[in-house]
């Protein structure tokens, strides 16, 4: 019985593990939830189960991590267009 | 050394660039933007912006979403560091917070570099020409 339940919960979480923390865009928030996250569920003579829970929430908050890269990536090339364009209009004014 | 490849020596150290050349607008801050302490460099950040924004007004915009970008770059970049060095990392076979610093690091070295050609560029166009606030404004205007 236990296995049964435990082999839902697991199911149940690779289904909707995705984009669970993507309401987080704070990376200290995610950095100090993935500690807390593994401080929780991995101590000595951890089992497979909560092994295997941890791993699947950490590797998401890595995923939300990257996210946060990207988005800042994002910007920054906001940021270079506008200034392109402020380039792009200052050569094409009359003098 | 070549300054292009100087500036790919290090994340920390292309991303101080731009301040430098913006030291061009604002020539009495006498700050070392090579001295890549965080901190200081963080002061550095609002110092130039609360300028800028004083003495080129149509620049606060612009300034600002830079000072906000850095400062997020920066802090996110000691954040993994402080992760990566935590006891807990030694309980996981496979490192992940080190791939997505790498990755981090990688990302941003390739593309800082556009970015700072770019605003450099504004800069020298800015420093050259005293009607520039005009433009500028009509421009981000435009952008918002």
């Amino acid at each position: 019985m236990l296995n049964s339940w435990q082999a839902q919960i697991n199911t149940l979480l690779k289904e909707r593990v995705s984009g669970l923390f993507k309401g987080i865009e704070d990376l200290d928030s995610l950095c100090t939830l993935r500690n807390e996250i593994i401080s929780a569920l991995i101590s000595e003579g951890t089992g497979e189960f909560e092994m295997g829970i941890c791993s699947v929430l950490v590797k998401e908050i890595a995923e939300q991590i990257t996210r946060i890269i990207i988005l800042r990536v994002r910007r920054l090339h906001e940021l270079e267009t506008m200034a392109k364009e402020i380039i792009d209009k200052f050569n094409g004014s009359p003098p | 050394m070549n300054l292009r490849r100087w500036r790919k020596r290090s994340l920390i150290n292309s991303m101080v660039v731009p301040l430098n050349m913006m030291t061009d607008v604002v020539e009495d801050v006498n700050l070392n933007v090579w001295d890549v302490g965080s901190s200081r460099n963080l002061k550095l950040d609002q110092i130039l912006s609360m300028k800028t924004a004083r003495e080129r007004p149509g620049l606060k915009d612009f300034a600002t979403s830079y000072q906000q970008i850095m400062g997020d770059i920066l802090s996110g970049e000691t954040r993994l560091q402080q992760v990566q060095e935590s006891n807990e990392i030694g309980k996981w076979e496979r490192d992940e917070i080190s791939n997505i610093s790498s990755s981090h690091k990688e990302i941003f070295e390739k593309e800082i570099e556009s970015f700072s050609e770019n605003f450099t560029a504004l800069v020298e166009e800015i420093t050259q020409n005293e009607n520039f606030d005009e433009i500028i404004c009509t421009t981000l205007r435009s952008t918002h």
